[in-house]
């Protein structure tokens, strides 16, 4: 059985550079040791190459178990930009504390090969294994901050919470294998509309499976290791968690749940829709109570993934379904690619206000807009956009949600959508709070000056410019999304 | 229920037992003594389910290997094991046991060697993949996933590295960076060598009162 | 582009060169913001010129590409109603500006790029005829006023900056649902063939009540009105003058616009509904104006008494009212824009506006004192001013409509006249006592610059409002037709639709 390496060439290329990067940590010393992060930059930027070469193409390889096709190229690119802006966030902030930089780097890119293998996996078992690829390096990567007691706490609850979610979704794996006789995702659907669907014992399993994503994507009820496993986090990790890994769960969900489990759908997606109300809702609520920046972001990061799971809560099983699905899966294709470039651009500001203070109350953001007129112009860029507003990036992915919804309209789906909104205004209270304290606030006396570096202030002010340049033309990203469906028909 | 259904039941609960001692024991030896009990188990499992192969992999990585591991550890890095005499003084009742098993496992061996003189022995047939079948499987259509899994293991044994290594200076510095405390996090005080007692506080008293 | 994009294009270029320009002297700030909105206004009269008054639908199309895989298109056009609007708009702004000469120091070149990029988000309001890119400018609008009340306004500021963007938000999302309702019936955004659907009863209903809430919650309407007393109380005073003189006119637009000729069954059926809450809008705005200590705050409340006299005009449905309600948009912001404006120059002299503080200062300004006048009686529609020519074609055309409605509205502008003489009176009469009325100066030429266009147009459209009804009329007539109601011409389409 040959392989088509092209296919493959950007997980190669990632995995060649994370090598290299281990071997350039071990011959490095010193400061010289940060060049690393030029070199990861640079594998990256190779395997963008490779990506965007595969844009266009349908490559099956490996059977049928790996598949590259405009949703997966889609994807990948989503996971290696998000890469890219995390390397850039990375660097001064892993370099002056003086952290274990190569093996950091290291287990940043081995994590990137397990998302980009994500959206091409047809196969239980490989979307398992990447799901763990992702997942173990991150574990890791939490808990860096060895002296810290909260960074310890952040990685032993992710790693435990985490465990539990994966021995959940392997136990429901098995078990599908078990009714089905396969492990392809087209084969467990054909399995699955041939046989008797109604078996409880399958339902179960079924539901065990989303469970386990739900972990993965910080669903209410299986939220609460994230606001801890972001806060304790180091900043940039935090920020990978809470963009990439969240992506990462969102491919596998997709591919599950829309190809695998489709003819299940009347039974999933009711739960799915009442999860996304729930993790909206929640994460809102808390949001608002938060006086720490980040845990602020992590909680409303908590209801982003509710609004990114509305579209599940459409989805509809048979062939004359095949509008809706689609329209969902590129909704929560387009809400992934701006919540990965408003989530990251927030983070980034964060850090460079944090890193060197160590203040992220959010009353120690007071009055930014004096200190550092342009951080404060970038975070209030992302917040706005986080909530929604024109013309910001974030209205485009809001309006995707429900545009997906009035594809065809069910009592449901109008619930759906007022929850949406209400929730997007909720949203708003506190994300203006923040933006208040930046422009209307003093500042307290004695902050030192803010020095984000060259790298820090690049990603942040490309990202801010993406976030308002996508969202005057939302059709960049569109013109891309629109065409991602062929998943959905699997 | 057969006595197949019978056995399969003693093996698994033989095995949740020895895993919840092992979470529940005290002393580091006897929860790795547990958790080889449980592997043994699981292995148990797998013969029960004709899955020979999968239990003799069982028996030698994770029995063999991991478990014996975790004992050299314990006893290479001197860990705190809990009561230092492991000796319970059952010297006596060792002996009787282990001899025992001796003669038992000896006159089992010879009859099967020599000839049925305990009763009869019926050879069934093992159905299933054959260990070629498993080997195809697993580096020809399943290789990928192999792969990124041996990329998996490297990654986890470079973190298990980090996490475990101790180096002054190293990873130090930032610690006191997130010193924010609203009063909505788990208090640190009085807790080791690395809490937050010999850091300086950033965050002045008025943030302190209150919390969600 | 054409003369409406660059339009719009012309104050976002400034703020642009606000924003990126290195080192800028205060004067170089003002000078940027003065030409941009100059420039502005000079290109709306331009419009004006290429605008043909005989044909009643939207002229001067420009469309571009926008979101291919959506359909939706960044498509401009104008009729009678949006370039009255537009160039209210683009008058206003200049005269803001100027009038914020000494009163904003702080961040400067902040406040005047936020006001050029909420010159041309209006100005795109009134200008897009595509569903999509209207609510993105109608949200827009929400977050340089936001950063204008919240930065530059009073003391409870953020506050008020808060409540009014989450009512309008709330509001503008609900809109948004229905739009994307309307898509998925349509297939495209473009107003025009929204305007063409066939809707059934039902759909109607629920999609009305969408959009009139969101527009009802800018105009204010009652009850959906109480962030506007702290929003115009708390903003500056450029604000408090966009604010009424623009922003609320984005409310009472929409309704015109899109909620009468989308949806006309459910117009006509819930016509009376909207009726009794603008006459309890005139009437509670009156009421509460007239019990005021703080002369903002009674001018605010003002404001929701006026701007329901507007949804009235509108809801009578009934071609004298609802032309003159359209008017009457221009003349509320001409004369309580104009209120603000003094009151503005009145509180950076006394750095108070509680009435009370205040006594016989006709006395001491008399300048200032009979613009006040001027500008109260062209408010409270004194014949002869251009609130007159407004009001009075509204309640005659209620009157014709619907005899209670009409009857009560007349005694809200009574009431009108009530409130703001008692507070002319118990600012600029009695006798002048304390060192700090005797103290207060008279307006400067820079103020009475400001001042003298608004006086000018307020007297000239009292005199001659015939343009200006031209200008309206065939606009308005057209949505008429399309609700069914018309009386002046009916047109073809009209002959399907029943008659109200």
């Amino acid at each position: 059985m040959p392989i088509d390496f092209i296919a493959i060439m950007p997980e190669i290329v990632l995995t060649v550079t994370a090598l290299l990067v281990l071997a350039a940590d071990l011959a490095l010393r010193g400061d010289a040791k940060q060049l690393v992060n030029p070199l990861a930059t640079f594998g990256t930027l190779i395997a963008i190459g490779f990506t965007v070469f595969l844009w266009g193409d349908e490559r099956t390889t490996f059977g049928t178990m790996f598949v590259v096709d405009a949703y997966a190229v889609v994807f990948k690119l989503v996971f290696l930009v998000a890469l890219l802006a995390i390397l850039g966030i990375s660097w001064r902030f892993f370099a002056e504390g003086r952290y274990f930089q190569g093996e950091y780097y290291f287990l940043l890119l081995t994590s990137f090969i397990g998302m980009v293998l994500m959206p091409s996996a047809r196969d239980l078992l490989l979307l398992f294994v990447a799901l763990e690829t992702v997942s173990i390096p991150a574990f890791v990567m939490a808990g860096l901050r060895k002296r810290d007691l909260y960074s310890s706490e952040a990685a032993l609850k992710f790693f435990i919470i985490g465990v539990l979610s994966v021995a959940l979704m392997l136990f429901g794996m098995s078990m599908v294998y078990g009714f089905t006789g396969t492990t392809d995702l087209v084969g467990i659907a054909e399995a699955i509309r041939a046989g008797d669907a109604d078996v409880p014992l399958l339902l179960g399993s079924v539901m065990l499976v989303i469970v386990g994503f739900g972990f993965k994507v910080s669903a209410v009820p299986f939220h609460f290791w994230a606001p801890d496993t972001y806060a304790g986090s180091p900043m940039p990790v935090a920020a990978m968690l809470a963009v990439a890994s969240k992506a990462a769960g969102f491919a596998g969900l997709i591919a599950i749940a829309f190809v695998a489990f489709e003819p299940l759908a009347e039974v999933w997606a009711p739960v799915l829709g009442v999860i996304a109300i729930l993790t909206m809702t929640l994460g809102n609520l808390i949001a608002l109570q938060q006086r720490d920046l980040i845990r602020l972001l992590a909680y409303s990061s908590v209801a982003q993934a509710g609004y990114m799971l509305v579209p599940f809560g459409l989805a509809r099983s048979g062939s004359d379904a095949i509008a809706v699905n689609d329209a969902a899966v590129q909704a929560v294709l387009f809400y992934l690619a701006a919540y990965a470039v408003m989530n990251i651009g927030a983070f980034g500001v964060a850090i460079a206000v944090n890193r060197r203070t160590g203040l992220r109350s959010i009353a120690d953001y007071a009055g930014l807009s004096a200190r550092s007129p342009l951080l404060a112009l970038a975070l209030t860029v992302f917040l706005l956009s986080l909530g929604g507003a024109p013309p910001t990036v974030g209205l485009w992915a809001k309006f995707a949600i429900l545009e997906a919804i009035t594809v065809d309209v069910t009592a449901f789906g109008v619930v759906l959508g007022s929850f949406v909104v209400i929730n997007s205004v909720i949203a708003f209270f506190y994300y203006l709070k923040v933006v208040k304290t930046l422009w209307m606030d003093e500042a307290r006396e004695g902050l030192p000056t803010l020095q984000p570096g060259f790298n820090l202030s690049a990603v942040v002010v490309v990202l801010m410019v993406g976030t308002v340049v996508l969202g005057v033309l939302p059709g960049l990203i569109t013109d891309f999304t629109s065409i991602t469906s062929v998943l959905a028909t699997g | 229920m057969t006595g197949h259904d019978v056995v399969f039941v003693l093996v698994g609960l033989l095995t949740a037992a020895a895993a919840i001692l092992t979470v529940t024991s005290k002393n580091l030896v006897h929860a790795a003594l547990f958790l080889a009990t449980t592997l043994a188990g699981i292995a148990g499992v797998f013969l029960v389910l004709a899955a020979d192969f999968l239990a003799l992999v069982q028996l030698v990585v994770y029995v063999g290997a991991v478990a014996v591991l975790f004992l050299f550890g314990l006893m290479l890095t001197r860990a705190p094991i809990g009561r230092e005499a492991l000796d319970n003084q059952n010297r006596g009742l060792a002996i009787g046991v282990s001899g025992g098993l001796f003669v038992v496992l000896s006159a089992l061996i010879v009859d099967a060697v020599v000839g049925g003189s305990l009763g009869d022995t019926t050879v069934a047939e093992v159905t299933g993949p054959g260990i070629e079948d498993i080997g195809m499987a697993i580096f020809a259509e399943w290789v990928l996933p192999f792969e990124v899994l041996s990329m998996l293991l490297l990654a986890a044994l470079i973190g298990a590295i980090v996490l475990a290594r101790r180096e002054p200076g190293d990873s130090g510095e930032e610690a006191m960076a997130t010193r924010i405390d609203f009063g909505d996090a788990p208090p640190t005080e009085g807790t080791d060598s690395l809490s937050s007692g010999s850091l300086p506080e950033l965050t002045s008293g008025e943030r302190r009162e209150g919390g969600p | 582009m054409g003369w409406i994009s660059i339009t719009i294009a012309l104050p976002l270029v400034g703020a642009l060169v606000l924003a990126v320009a290195p080192e800028l002297s205060a004067r170089g700030v003002r000078a940027v913001g003065m030409g941009a909105t100059v420039l502005t206004l000079l290109t709306s009269v331009a419009l004006l010129t290429q605008f043909d008054l005989s044909e009643p639908g939207l002229q001067l199309l420009e469309r571009f590409t926008w979101i291919p895989a959506i359909g939706a298109d960044v498509a401009l056009a104008v009729d009678g109603v949006s370039l009255l609007l537009i160039l209210l708009t683009t008058l206003l702004t200049p005269l803001i500006l100027f009038a914020s000469w000494s009163s904003v120091t702080d961040r400067l070149r902040g406040y005047v790029a936020a006001f050029l990029v909420l010159e041309a988000a209006v100005i795109g309001v009134f200008a897009s005829v595509d569903l999509l890119l209207f609510y993105v400018f109608f949200e827009f609008t929400l977050i340089p006023m936001y950063l204008i009340i919240g930065i530059w306004g009073g003391t409870l500021r953020r506050y008020a900056a808060v409540k009014f963007f989450l009512y309008t938000l709330l509001g503008g999302l609900l809109m948004l649902v229905a739009i994307l309702y309307l898509f998925g019936q349509a297939g495209t955004f473009d107003y025009e063939a929204v305007r063409a659907l066939e809707l059934t009863i039902t759909e109607q209903r629920w999609l009305f009540v969408a959009f009139a809430l969101a527009f009802a919650v800018k105009v204010p309407l009652f009850p959906v009105h109480t962030w506007l007393p702290d929003a115009h109380t708390e903003a500056p005073t450029g604000g408090s003058v966009f604010l009424a003189g623009v922003l609320l006119k984005m409310g009472t637009f929409g309704l015109l616009r899109y909620a009468l000729p989308i949806f006309p069954d459910a117009t006509v059926e819930f016509a009376p509904w909207l009726l009794a809450i603008s006459v309890v809008g005139i009437l509670y705005g009156a009421v509460v104006a007239l019990m005021q200590a703080d002369i903002k705050r009674l001018i605010a409340y003002s404001s929701v008494s006026h701007m329901g006299f507007v949804v009235l005009g509108t809801f009578a449905l009934n071609a004298t009212a609802t032309s003159a309600s359209v008017i009457q948009m221009v003349n509320h912001g001409l004369s309580t824009g104009a209120l603000f404006l003094l009151i503005g120059f009145l509180y950076e002299r006394r750095h108070t506006r509680q009435i009370a503080a205040f006594g016989g200062l006709a006395k001491q300004v008399p300048v200032m004192a009979g613009l006040w006048l001027v500008v109260s009686m062209s408010s409270l529609a004194l014949p002869g001013l251009n609130g007159f020519v407004g009001e009075f074609p509204i309640l005659l055309g209620t009157f014709q409509e619907n005899r209670t409605a009409g009857v009560l509205a007349a005694f809200g502008a009574v009431l009108a006249a009530v409130y703001l003489l008692w507070a002319y009176q118990r600012i600029f009469h009695g006798p002048l006592e304390g060192a700090d009325n005797q103290n207060t100066v008279d307006l400067k030429p820079r103020e009475i610059g400001v001042l003298t266009p608004i006086v000018v147009l307020i007297v000239a459209i009292g005199l001659y409002p015939q343009p200006m009804f031209d200008l309206v009329e065939p606009s308005v007539d057209r949505v008429l037709t399309e609700v069914g109601v018309s009386e002046l011409e009916v047109e073809p389409a009209a002959t399907t639709s029943e008659e109200g």
